[in-house]
């Protein structure tokens, strides 16, 4: 039975409402509804320009939407999730070592810089810790851009295409690391092209095409790996 | 983790990037030195002449400084669009601010206190032990830099021309720190405590009115959206 709710975090749901997002003359967004609480783990699929990432950056408020509105609900009233983002970018400084990286942003989260290591070696980049991220490939760097997210300790995860340019191994490694975030009461969102490898985690897959929804399809949580 | 301490930290993050980098205060420094051996060379053996130029000369240098060093920070946060991430992990946003402002003041004072240490050496200048107090001046002047130059990059920060923003909507800000820290400086070389003093006061002035600028608005004025 897969725990979806850990009774210590506060739960959390986001409702995304008929959100529309227009760029110029470029609609990224047409009328899009989705909803995700603690626990679930939604996928959103779609070819490169379909609307994944402006989704993803308006769920976590860093593009206003054009029309609709995004709201969060808690279990706890008042109380506003933390949020963790890893976008197309990794979200690291090139001149720091990605123990450096991953510290800091413990550091600024509020916890100990010591499991700075851990999440390192948890994704199995910890062999590079001490190199400049910048001398790191892009399948490390990756891999040490989600070791940062995770380092906030986010209640919610919001990544974008988690599996680019990751090896098999890799990528295994990173699915598995999201489906224990999912089952520990994150609330985990990911914008993927890759289809089969997000269906092994996922909650609900929402398929977007030049920026409107085509298809929901909820998963039984007995099949999900962990 | 507190605002102070967050600040803190991100201080020290621009400090190690740029100690490893070294890209903005290498060119800083070396247009410095270039202005400081060309004036020397224009304004002749006169020595009265070139300390009267000195402060101004330090102080152009330090304006181009603080726009250079501002902007390769602000580079390095949006290079990866590590911005982002430290948008969403921090609380109180403020702290991006004053981490900047605390980095960039480091980097001028110390900047500040090469440039004259260069003026002497190049210009001949005669540096009494009144010219100690230097060393409080450039701490002062640098924070007061600073504290507009941090707000400045953040509100251009995704404009599409930065490099030409930059210099026109912070030098215009900056000329009554500039006419300050020239006029504080001279009277320090002069040995005109009272006048430094008024100057230095009008200094920290500027950055009491920067700053609370700053943290009031910076969120606002940065904000990824």
């Amino acid at each position: 039975m897969v725990l979806l709710h850990s009774p210590l975090r506060p739960h959390f749901a986001v409702r995304a409402a008929a959100v529309t997002k227009v760029f110029g003359d470029t609609i990224a967004l047409w009328d899009v509804s989705i909803d995700c609480g603690s626990g679930g783990l939604l996928a959103v699929h779609g070819a490169n320009g379909s609307g994944k990432t402006t989704l993803l950056r308006i769920v976590a408020g860093l593009t206003a939407p054009t029309r609709g509105r995004v709201a969060w609900t808690s279990d706890s009233p008042g109380l506003r999730p933390r949020i963790g983002l890893l976008g197309h970018a990794n979200h690291l400084f090139d001149e720091l070592t990605a123990i450096e990286n991953v510290a800091l942003a413990a550091r600024l989260a509020g916890r100990d810089e010591t499991i700075a290591i851990d999440l390192l070696g948890r994704l199995a980049v910890d062999a590079n810790a001490a190199r400049r991220t910048r001398d790191l490939s892009a399948g490390s760097r990756r891999r040490v851009g989600l070791a940062r997210l995770l380092a906030t300790d986010p209640d919610v995860l919001l990544v974008d295409e988690p599996f680019a340019g990751l090896d098999e191994r890799a990528a295994d490694t990173v699915g598995r690391v999201l489906g224990e975030a999912r089952d520990a009461g994150r609330l985990v969102l990911i914008a993927t092209h890759d289809g089969a490898r997000s269906r092994l985690i996922a909650t609900r897959t929402v398929e977007l095409r030049a920026g409107r929804i085509r298809t929901t399809e909820s998963i039984a949580t007995e099949a999900l790996a962990t | 983790m507190n605002l102070a301490a967050a600040a803190i930290a991100l201080a020290r993050k621009d400090l190690l990037v740029e100690l490893r980098a070294r890209q903005a205060i290498a060119s800083a420094v070396a247009l410095a030195a270039v202005a400081l051996v060309l004036v020397g060379l224009a304004g002749g053996p006169d020595p009265d002449r070139l300390r009267a130029l000195a402060p101004a000369l330090v102080w152009i240098a330090l304006l181009y400084a603080s726009i250079a060093v501002a902007d390769r920070l602000e580079r390095i946060d949006r290079a990866d669009d590590a911005f982002s991430g430290l948008w969403l992990v921090l609380p109180d946003r403020r702290a991006m601010y004053l981490g900047r402002v605390i980095s960039l003041a480091i980097f001028l004072a110390v900047l500040q206190l090469t440039l004259w240490m260069a003026a002497a050496l190049l210009l001949d200048l005669p540096l009494a032990i009144d010219a100690l107090a230097l060393v409080p001046l450039a701490a002062l002047s640098a924070l007061t830099a600073a504290t507009a130059t941090a707000l400045v990059v953040a509100l251009v920060a995704d404009a599409g021309h930065r490099p030409l923003l930059l210099p026109v909507a912070l030098l215009p800000l900056l000329v009554p720190t500039f006419l300050a820290g020239v006029q504080a400086s001279s009277a320090v070389l002069d040995s005109r405590a009272g006048d430094a003093a008024t100057w230095a006061a009008a200094l920290l002035i500027e950055a009491a009115l920067f700053s609370g600028l700053g943290l009031l608005t910076y969120e606002t004025a940065a904000s990824p959206d």
